[in-house]
């Protein structure tokens, strides 16, 4: 079954211009239904009000990290099952065991294309 | 991350007094040579003579590196810079995609193709403008580099007798994943979204 193209997706990006960029590409790929946070704590906060489909997610911002948002999420127990793409310049080996040690679904690097994003999507919330 | 300003006193091992001291000695030992056994200490002598030439040397390179012109000044304005071309790309950016949104309302109107074609072109402008983020990224990673040196050569400028006032980042708590990062990689340095997909699919 096809995803519901409205699903809830949240994405989490400290730069503004990169949130306006995902949003557009998102757009593009039929999904309207995003919403933004800058930083790990304000997405928490925001998880922890609202069910999302999907979190798109960069790693370094402050105060609170991606990676420690994502292990915040993956404690939680009403949210632990939020799937969750990291979106980052971070592209060290250690970087990326670290996401999947911390649960992450995907990992994309920047800089990234459409096509990319769209694929990675499709592996974490299925054909859409 | 909080910003404190931090005195550099003056004094601390301050090199200027220790070679003027060690060249005030070596001048007085070499005196007492040259007095005492005239002939004898030749060797020690042309050692002793050669040591105060270094020590008077040293000090001049020191004196010449004028570290006090490299801070303030010329490190803050670096700063600004980089400051004011983070503000102009983010500003350029936003201007670029709201270009971009405006070409997609347009392609609404259009017939399926054309509004295809367009999108297609809009797709390849958005992936351009992440450079944006990587750019400022990369900048904030000098920043804090720049800040870096500004506060060595505040310690070199105590040592020489100076008196200056830096400002040292204080780290609000101590970041579990602090060490992970590390910022956009230089080309060939991090891994590719080949080896990433290569790697995630290794714990599968």
């Amino acid at each position: 079954m096809a995803v519901d193209k409205n699903l809830r997706i949240l994405i989490v990006d400290d730069y503004k211009t990169m949130l306006r960029i995902v949003r557009n590409l998102l757009k593009q790929l039929g999904f309207n239904n995003v919403e933004e946070a800058t930083d790990g704590s304000m997405a928490l906060q925001m998880c922890r009000t609202q069910d999302y489909g999907l979190v798109i997610s960069d790693w370094n911002m402050e105060p609170m990290t991606g990676l420690q948002f994502l292990k915040e999420l993956r404690a939680d127990d009403k949210l632990k099952g939020t799937p969750f793409i990291m979106v980052t310049a971070e592209s060290k080996t250690e970087n990326v065991i670290a996401a999947k040690q911390a649960g992450v679904n995907n990992y994309i690097v920047k800089p990234f294309n459409a096509e990319t994003l769209k694929k990675k999507m499709i592996a974490v919330i299925g054909e859409f | 991350m909080v910003t404190r300003k931090k005195r550099v006193n003056k004094g601390q091992g301050n090199i200027a007094i220790a070679l003027e001291d060690t060249r005030v000695v070596v001048g007085n030992l070499s005196d007492a040579v040259r007095r005492s056994r005239k002939g004898v200490g030749q060797r020690v002598q042309e050692e002793l003579d050669l040591l105060v030439e270094t020590v008077n040397r040293t000090q001049e390179d020191l004196v010449r590196l004028k570290p006090e012109q490299i801070t303030g000044l010329r490190i803050g304005s670096a700063h600004a810079e980089l400051d004011a071309v983070i503000r102009h790309t983010e500003q350029a950016a936003g201007d670029f995609l709201l270009a971009v949104e405006e070409l997609e309302i347009i392609a609404e109107s259009l017939p399926k193709k054309k509004a295809a074609q367009i999108r297609e072109v809009t797709t390849r402008m958005l992936e351009a403008s992440t450079f944006q983020d990587i750019s400022g990224q990369r900048l904030d990673k000098a920043k804090k580099e720049i800040k870096e040196i500004d506060s060595c050569v505040a310690s070199l400028l105590a040592v020489l007798g100076h008196e200056v006032v830096v400002e040292e980042q204080v780290p609000d708590q101590v970041l579990s994943d602090d060490d992970l990062l590390n910022g956009p990689q230089h080309e060939g340095m991090g891994s590719s979204q080949e080896d990433i997909d290569a790697l995630l699919a290794s714990f599968d």
